[in-house]
């Protein structure tokens, strides 16, 4: 039964405002979380919570929340900010139970406005009668039933929003919703995403886009396409045959604003190969991987001694699930000659 | 002339999905502290959650709000059910307009339906097409398919500021 009262909507008035129209706008889906406003925190910054006086939750929410904290710091994959329960201090606070700032309808609510400061979350309790239904969270219930929301999820999702992270975009069929956790409706038992406990692959995008990777070995989230350069030298680039030089290769992401926090970083632990050509030629021959520079982040080196001419070049071909786009240098030739008599001392040609 | 910059100027910044700032890209060392950067979020006063409303023949329905953000702060909520909303009936052929209940720009947008019996959004569908008024402050939609349904609108302010799900329960006849 529908409690309000119905309306009936009358078509030539419709009809007169659909006659001039823009057409755009669709909500682009399946990309990196959107961004909420406000400041960022810092990078791995530790942000210590602390119960709300007078609304503090009950063990069974408490323990779920700070797994959900625990989560949020533990898969982030990213140098996003941490969160801990701390000490009486601490200037974020999580509520549990009446008032809250959240809506009518809403079950957990955030505020971020004070970030990189401190934040406040609520949460409605359990038994909580909205006009939709009445609140059950899974963890205060003797017996786990379908309908009820996992407390630690819904809590992971308002650390996301603490974090930066806006509402996932889902395809219309919601077939991805897995991909984020940070989402537009909050699923009940048994229902697909109900339970998650760690970040989905395009939270940890927005958050790799604001806060970067945790080291440049680290591998870029799959909802991402991020883009790479790739550079090639020869420390010398005409020599005698029996000769050798060391190629050099400088692997990165690209400086597009795009990219943001991402942009112009060295991408280390990647397969990087080097490939000649007979000068003039349309097809190119792998020599071999270039190895991980052990001093410099990104750098990938290979030493050979090539017998003939070859035009040579750095191949950087990701890994499947590693959100990177593959790039090539540019080619670099390297001139070899014969030689005789005392001039072949020299492994360089002059 | 004048109206058709200011819809270019709303066309343009419809044109930017998920991207809320221009700001410069930093480019930090893996191994250094960076300090926080501001975005682009200008201070100005409270905005209202930004519910939305249909426009009828005789004023407006406004929908029920579920999750959404505005300037930093937000709630979230389940699927809301038909049973729990506010009802409109429509014409078969008939489009609606919606519209935010402060009359504020639409930036983004996407619709929802999902059929009566499903009160958990689990068989939603979108609704094609869709588009805005000349001052990007409506989205007319539709028609919609006979049925009774959960109709989704989530919808973003213009100005950035933030987004909401309103939900309303639809008939179409």
């Amino acid at each position: 039964m529908n409690r309000h009262p119905r309306i009936r909507i009358a078509g030539p008035i419709l009809a007169a405002a659909a006659a001039l129209t823009i057409a755009t706008g669709s909500v682009a889906a399946h990309g990196p979380d959107p961004l909420l406003g406000g400041n960022r925190w810092a990078q791995d910054q530790v942000v210590p919570y602390q119960w709300r006086s007078g609304q503090v939750p009950p063990a069974w929410m408490a323990g779920a929340i700070d797994a959900a904290a625990a989560d949020a710091s533990v898969t982030r994959a990213s140098r996003a900010a941490t969160f801990a329960r701390g000490a009486g201090s601490a200037a974020s606070l999580i509520a549990y139970g009446e008032p809250t700032s959240c809506s009518a309808a809403g079950i957990a609510c955030f505020d971020r406005a004070s970030a990189p400061s401190s934040f406040k979350m609520w949460f409605r309790a359990h038994g909580y009668v909205f006009d939709w239904g009445t609140l059950r969270w899974c963890q205060g219930l003797a017996t786990i039933a379908d309908g009820c929301f996992d407390a630690e999820t819904i809590a992971l999702d308002e650390f996301g929003h603490v974090e930066i992270l806006g509402h996932h975009a889902n395809l219309t069929s919601g077939s991805d919703y897995l991909d984020a956790v940070v989402q537009t409706v909050s699923r009940a038992r048994p229902s697909t995403g109900w339970q998650v406990h760690a970040f989905g692959r395009c939270d940890t995008a927005r958050l790799q886009l604001e806060y970067d990777r945790p080291s440049p070995r680290a591998l870029f989230s799959s909802c991402l396409a991020i883009a790479t350069t790739t550079t090639l030298s020869a420390s010398v680039t005409s020599l005698w045959i029996g000769g050798s030089t060391q190629f050099t290769a400088s692997l990165r992401t690209t400086s597009s604003t795009e990219n943001r926090s991402l942009a112009n970083d060295p991408v280390s632990g990647r397969v990087v190969n080097l490939q000649r050509r007979t000068v003039g030629a349309l097809t190119w021959t792998s020599v071999g991987t270039m190895a991980q520079s052990t001093s410099t982040e990104g750098r990938y080196v290979l030493t050979v001694s090539p017998t003939a001419t070859y035009e040579w070049r750095a191949v950087f071909s990701p890994a499947s699930g590693d959100g990177v786009v593959g790039s090539s240098s540019a080619v670099v030739k390297v001139t070899v000659s014969g030689c005789s008599g005392s001039a072949c001392t020299s492994r360089t040609a002059p | 002339m004048a109206l058709l910059a200011l819809v270019g100027m709303l066309a343009a910044a419809c044109a930017a999905p998920g991207v809320q700032s221009a700001e410069p890209s930093s480019t930090p060392e893996p191994s250094a502290t960076v300090a926080p950067i501001p975005l682009a979020t200008a201070v100005q006063s409270p905005a209202p959650p930004p519910v939305a409303e249909i426009v009828t023949a005789d004023g407006s329905v406004e929908g029920t709000l579920g999750t959404y953000t505005i300037d930093g702060r937000g709630s979230d909520a389940p699927w809301l059910p038909f049973s729990s909303l506010p009802g409109i009936d429509l014409d078969a052929g008939q489009a609606l307009t919606i519209r935010f209940v402060d009359g504020v720009g639409i930036g983004q947008w996407q619709l929802l339906l999902a059929p009566e019996s499903d009160t958990a959004g689990l068989a939603t569908r979108g609704v094609d097409g869709g588009s805005l008024g000349p001052l990007a402050d409506s989205l007319t939609v539709g028609p919609l398919p006979a049925g009774r349904w959960v109709l989704q609108a989530w919808l973003f302010r213009a100005d950035e500021r933030g987004d909401g799900l309103t939900y309303w329960a639809v008939t179409v006849r």
